[in-house]
This record gives structure tokens, sequence and C-alpha cells, in this order.
């Protein structure tokens, strides 16, 4: 078989860590036309030359490349103009099927009938070790290397087996997304370290009292307990209708409060110091001594191929309020820019519905959507029909989840009736939308799979729910464009610290950044383009600059408060006075 | 494996990505494969529009075709009768001459509505002659009606709903098929007209 390259090279490095980035140790690398082998240690401080090809020539294969990269960006080495990421492929061909042994090198190797490099207890051994950071014997060097040359190996094994399954343009493209993460992950995303240590230290202290200060507006805890009857008694005080387990108790899932604090605001602090209390792992979240959060994203880690990084090590995991630890360094500036309803405007391209695209391009499709179907008139505003315009939000976001009508109706707490006409309504109004999803429900049961505009795949199995299949499309290819955007963003010099599900969080220097969001939100809107066959998703954005923090309202009121109750803070976080 | 030939090709990576020259990376929509279902019309129910829905009738009114139809009205059964037949049950009091209407609610059920026809003396009763008014109305506006005993006719009202009925593929003559598929008399030892008879 003639193949376009003229290497392929299987690379593997093992490394320690310096502020959450790769500190490289080992390099192996396998070329597999030639069998030619290198193996070299890099714990010197003259890493030489990359000892393997990068140019447009030569594939290289790994397996979860943003760490490889990682380790190329460590040490001034070029980034490899084609990878192919056989951890990313093996997600894709196994995306949705649950994989009892996860997704691991070792677990791609079993799916495949292949003999793994090392038992997981050795593999685990291994990774403490290069972990620790040396300094090393020659006999655990000679360890590393080998281990290392174990997991190359096995990269390539899996490599042949792999291939001739690979959608080569696509997994290059998607190769090209990996490099790009590890330039995001080195970047980080900047933290308050003062407020963070003080938070951080003085938060078991101050438990008591913030629960006392959050349940004042509530009365629903007896000392530090969450009292279920009180709270009981709370929703039928409010008239706010909740979800009941089967036995009919009331439903206390995290999801659930966080669903019932979407459409009930004043819920949000009860929320969020329930989550905070029963997460008290802020001390997880991976924030170096250089003041920045960096941990792996997750790429491709869910179905949809969107980003799944640690909730409990990426700063946009945990409850909102820890989000306003996010400040710009002095002399920098923060800028948040976001897709626009985002999975409406995808649905509505994807399914051709032109009353959708029409709604979508209004600017408040919500309002454009109660209009067209005669709940509120032509010259109806936010402001004159909110709540109108709240019920067919609602309405519109449930439809997309594949959300029934009595449920919607218990999420606007109302009887099933209007729960009913409004999704009739919804019918009525874009009745191509609904077409399309019979036709992807279709589609998905006949091929046993769907599949995204750029190739990503769901695998449809017996166990796939019908939501599941609705729902997709509209993830799947917001995740690709999204995946582009961070791509075009990166390689155009944009310091991008994170991607947060449909959204960029960049950072530029004070005078630079009103431009650098202007070249962001049109690499954003070329990515929608692209993916939705030249419909524009439009974005909004929120800029801070130093000193002030990037914060997320919902997050604002618990924030304040902890602020409040700690030694040396003031309200919104910064150093008091003296 | 289209290793051999990884077309389209990305740019080197020293050149940052042109997103507007990634269309060819787009799957066309051939490969992502979308399957058009085709909905079956599996019944056609026989009855006057339920007071809660809106409908809208047949705009061409030579679809209207009269046919003659058994009503049992404790069993809520209609029966389809051929026209040969029609002379053996003659003074049948269950055998009616009605128009089939066909037509379709908002949310996309189709159904006949059989309107009485005036009796041999030209004669129509107000209900049926209100049904038909109301029938001619649906042909161009979505419509509802309700019995209005006061009146002896229905109330109609109508709604101006953006949407044009969608109107499935079959021909009448299909509908009709459907609609009487277990219920249509083909002779005079069908057990309805046995039964009318006295002779079951």
């Amino acid at each position: 078989m003639t193949l376009p390259f003229k290497t392929i090279t299987a690379v593997d490095f093992e490394f320690s860590q310096v502020n959450g980035n790769p500190k490289p140790l080992c390099v192996v690398a396998h070329e597999i036309m030639s069998g030619r082998r290198t193996k070299v240690w890099l714990d010197s401080n003259v890493p030489g030359d990359c000892p393997y090809g990068t140019g447009p020539d030569d594939l290289f294969i790994a397996y979860y490349a943003s760490a490889e990269i990682g380790c190329h960006l460590a040490l001034g080495w070029p980034v490899p103009a084609r990878i192919i990421d056989l951890c990313v492929e093996f997600k894709l061909q196994t995306s949705g099927i649950e994989m009892p042994n996860g997704r691991n090198l070792l677990a791609a190797l079993l799916h495949y009938g292949l003999t793994g490099s090392v038992s997981v207890t050795e593999k685990s051994d291994m990774q403490q070790l290069a972990l620790s950071g040396g300094p090393f014997t020659d006999e655990q060097r000679e360890q590393l290397l080998d281990y290392c040359e174990s997991d190359v190996e096995a990269v390539a094994r899996l490599w042949r087996a792999m291939a001739s399954g690979i959608d080569a343009p696509r997994a290059l493209l998607r190769g090209r997304y990996m490099a790009a993460l590890a330039a995001v992950e080195r970047n980080g995303v900047p933290v308050d370290m003062f407020a963070f240590q003080k938070i951080r230290s003085a938060f078991p202290s101050i438990k008591s009292q913030l629960i006392a200060t959050i349940d004042e507006q509530f009365g629903v805890y007896a000392g530090d307990s969450f009292n279920l009857q009180r709270f009981e008694a709370y929703l039928n005080e409010k008239q706010i209708p909740w979800p009941k387990t089967p036995s009919g108790r009331l439903e206390l899932k995290e999801d659930t409060f966080k669903n019932q604090s979407k459409m009930y605001p004043e819920l949000r602090p009860l929320y969020e110091l329930r989550w905070t209390l029963s997460n008290m792992n802020l001390f997880k979240l991976a924030i170096w001594d250089d003041g920045r959060n960096r941990t792996l994203l997750g790429a491709f880690g869910s179905k949809t191929g969107r980003n799944q990084p640690s909730t409990k090590r990426f700063i946009f995991g945990p409850a909102t309020w820890v989000r306003f630890l996010m400040k710009p360094e002095p002399g920098m500036a923060l800028a948040y820019i976001d897709y626009e309803q985002q999975e409406f405007a995808i649905a509505a391209a994807l399914s051709g519905d032109a009353a959708m695209m029409e709604a979508y391009m209004t600017g408040d499709p919500y309002l454009a959507f109660a209009r067209m179907a005669g709940a509120v008139p032509a010259d109806a505003t936010k402001a004159s029909h909110g709540a109108e315009r709240e019920q067919f939000k609602v309405c519109a976001l449930a439809v997309q989840y594949g959300m029934g009508a009595e449920t919607l109706a218990a999420q606007l707490g109302l009887q099933p009736i209007f729960g009913r006409e409004l999704l009739a309504q919804h019918k009525r109004t874009f009745p191509k939308f609904w077409q399309w999803i019979e036709q992807v429900q279709v589609t998905a049961k006949v091929k046993g799979k769907l599949q995204s505009a750029l190739g990503w795949e769901l695998q449809v199995t017996g166990a796939t729910k019908p939501n599941t299949l609705s729902n997709w499309p509209c993830q799947a290819n917001g995740s690709e464009m999204l995946r582009l955007a961070v791509i075009a963003a990166v390689e155009n010099g944009i310091r991008v610290c994170a991607p947060v599900h449909d959204a960029l969080l960049i950072e530029a220097p004070e005078d630079e950044i009103d431009a650098a969001v202007c070249l962001t939100r049109r690499l954003m809107g070329q990515a929608s383009r692209v993916v939705l066959s030249g419909f524009e998703v439009r974005t909004d954005v929120k800029i801070v600059r130093h000193p002030n923090r990037w914060g997320d309202p919902r997050g604002a009121f618990m924030w304040e408060k902890i602020c409040s109750l700690i030694p040396g803070l003031s309200q919104n976080g910064t150093p008091t006075r003296p | 494996m289209k290793l051999n030939n990884p077309t389209p090709q990305l740019p080197p990576v020293s050149t940052p990505i042109n997103l507007e020259d990634l269309s060819a990376f787009v799957l066309p929509k051939g490969q992502e494969s979308i399957i058009v279902p085709q909905k079956v019309l599996s019944q056609v129910p026989v009855r006057k529009p339920g007071k809660d829905q809106w409908f809208r009738a047949a705009a061409d009114t030579e679809r209207w075709k009269p046919w003659m139809v058994i009503e049992l009205k404790e069993d809520s059964e209609m029966y389809l009768v051929p026209h040969q037949l029609a002379g053996v049950l003659h003074g049948e009091s269950t055998l009616i001459q009605c128009r089939l209407v066909p037509c379709i609610t908002d949310v996309g059920v189709v159904f006949l509505w059989p309107i009485r026809m005036p009796d041999s003396y030209g004669r129509l009763n107000p209900w049926h002659e209100s049904a038909l008014r109301a029938a001619e109305i649906a042909t161009k506006q979505w419509v509802r009606i309700t019995a209005n005993r006061q009146l002896g006719g229905y109330d109609v009202l109508t709604a101006q709903f953006e949407k044009e009925p969608a109107w499935p593929n079959e021909s009448d003559d299909e509908l009709i098929k459907i609609a009487f598929r277990e219920k249509a008399i083909s002779s005079i030892d069908h057990p309805v007209i046995r039964r009318l008879k006295g002779l079951a």
C-alpha cells in the first residue's frame, strides 16, 4: 500500500509536571514503515532537536496527543503538521457505547483483541514515578524508557488495527484540534491567588456561618443539616412545583436542584450552597503556584464530542460562584465569547426550517416564536411580554431535549394541558423541524449511527434513548464548530484560556483585547458557517480588564456572602484595607 | 483505508487554518445519511369533527362524493354500501346517502366527515345544512364547530393559522378504502344486512 507520508511515527513521552504543564523526561518514537526506533532521555537543559519528522509529509500518531504536543511545546520542538490521535479515533468508533473498561490505551488494545503494553498496576507505578519528577537513578531512567517504549509499541499495534477504519481528512482535522488544545491547556485560566488561598484556608471554619447566612431567606436548614420537611413547607409557601421520586418524596439530586434553579432563579443560592457543602473539594481545583488553573480538558470526552474536563479540577466545573476567582493579571484582560442560542440556531439550520431560521435571525428567537405562534402581538418586546417569552423559551429548549408535555408543564408550574398546547404551538410554528427530528430518529435506527458535519459519530444501540438521538445532532455540530474556532483562534495567535461548552475564554494585553475579541468573533462566525452550510451563529462577548474579575452573575450572591465571611477579604474578593 | 488518498488536505500547521477553505471537509448530506421516513396512512376515521378540533375540508368540492352508507348508531359504526345494493335496501331507515368530505385537523389527522344529502324531496335537516356550510367555510379557513341546540345547528369558529393543511398523498379512493377497509358491504349476505333483515 502506498501512503502519502514519508514517515508514520508513533510517539510517546513520559513527563513530570511543573505548574500543571508537562515537563518531558523521555521520548520514544517508532517509525512504522522502516521499523526505526528512537529512545531519548530528555531530562537535561539541552533537549536537542526533535528526533523524528514533523513536516507535512510526516504523520505523527499518539494516544491522547495533547500530552505529547504539550511536551513539544515545552521543548520548543515544532508542532507536528499531521497528527492522528488514536484515542480520539477510538472514542469516535465507540461513541455512545458503554465501555466497561473505559477508553484508555489498555482498553483500546483489549477492544481490538491486542495484547496490552503493561499491566494497569505497572502503568500506574510508572506514571507515579515519572510524576515524582526525579532525580532518577540510572535504573529508574531505564525503567521509564522501557515503559515508554512498551506504550509506543502498543500505539503502533493499535494503529495497524485501526488504520483501515480511519477517515483520514477529518481525523487529521481532529488531530489538529488536539494540537491547538495542547496550547490551550498550556495557557490555562488566570486565577486570583490571594482570594483563592484565603477562601481555601478559611472555608471549613465558615461552613456554619455560610449556611446560616444563605438560609436566612429559605429557612430549610436545622443547624447544619438540610431539613426535608422545612424544604417542603418552603416550596408550598412559594408555590414552586418540585419533581418527586417514584416513592413520592421530593427529588434532591444535584441535577434536579440545578434545573429547578434555572426555572426559579430565587433557588440559585440554595443550589449553590448545597453543591458547595457536598463538594468541599475547592482544594481539588487544579490551580498552580503560578496562579493558573490548568488541567487536561477531556477532549472528545462526551458522546457528542464535547470536551469533558474534570468538574473538580477545571474552574468551570464547580458551583458558579467559584468562577469569580478568575481574574486577569495586571495589564491583561479576559474575554468570554459565547455563541448565542447555539442549539436553537443549529436546529434551525440543520432542519432547514425557514420559520425557525427567521426566528433566530430576529435576535430573540424565543420572543419571535411566541409572536409566530400568535401568543404575543407583533410589537411585543422582552419588557412588555417577559412572562410569555419565558414560557416559549422553556418550550423551545425543552423541545431540543425531547422533553414531554407533562414535564414541560411541571417545569413551568402549569397544568399538563398548557404543556401540551405549548408543544402543539411549536409543532405548528416549526413543522419542518419536527419532520427533521423524525428523520433523525429513523436514520439513527436504520443506519445504526448518526454523523455530524465533520464526521463525529454516535453509534446507536438498543440502549440509546430517543431523547439522545433528538439532541445529539445539535450538540455534536455545536461541538464541531467550537473545535474549529479553537483551532483557528490558536493558530491565529489568540491566547485561548479555555473552551467552555459553547464559548471561548481568551486573554490579551488590555490594549489588544478589543482586536483579539474582534478576530475571535469573526473566526467563531466562520466556524459556524462551515458546519452549518453558510448559516452563521451569532456571538456575544463580555470583557473584563484587570483589576476586575470575571464572574457568572448566577453565582454573585454566593460569592459575595462567602467573601464577606472571610477575614481579610472584602465583599468583592479584594484584600480589605488594614 | 482512506489514508492513501487523504483529500481534502489541511494546510501545514505553520500556516493558520483558513476556515473559509474547510467546506470540502464537510460531509455531503448523503453521507450525513438522513433517511426521510414515509408516513403510511393506516387509519381514516369516519366521523364529524371533534368540538375541540381545528380542521380544514378539501377545497375541491368535486371530491365530496356522495356515497350510500348504513349507519348503526348504537354501535357507532358506518358501513359502505355499493349503489347496486341500494335497491335491495329500499326503505331501510339506517341507509343514508351522504357526502364523505375529506378533512384534516391542525395536527394532521385525516378523517372523512359524513354529511347527509337532501332526501328525495330535496329537504335537508337544519343540522346537516349547517354542517355543509361549515365544511364550505373550512375549505378556505381553519374551523371549529360546536353544536348549538337553541340554534338547531353548529356554531362555526374560524382561526387565522398561517400554515396550510398538509394533505396526505393518498387519493380519495384510497382514503375510502382505508376508512372502510373492514366495513364495506359487498353482497346481501353481509352479516349487517342479514341482521337488519332479521335473517341473522
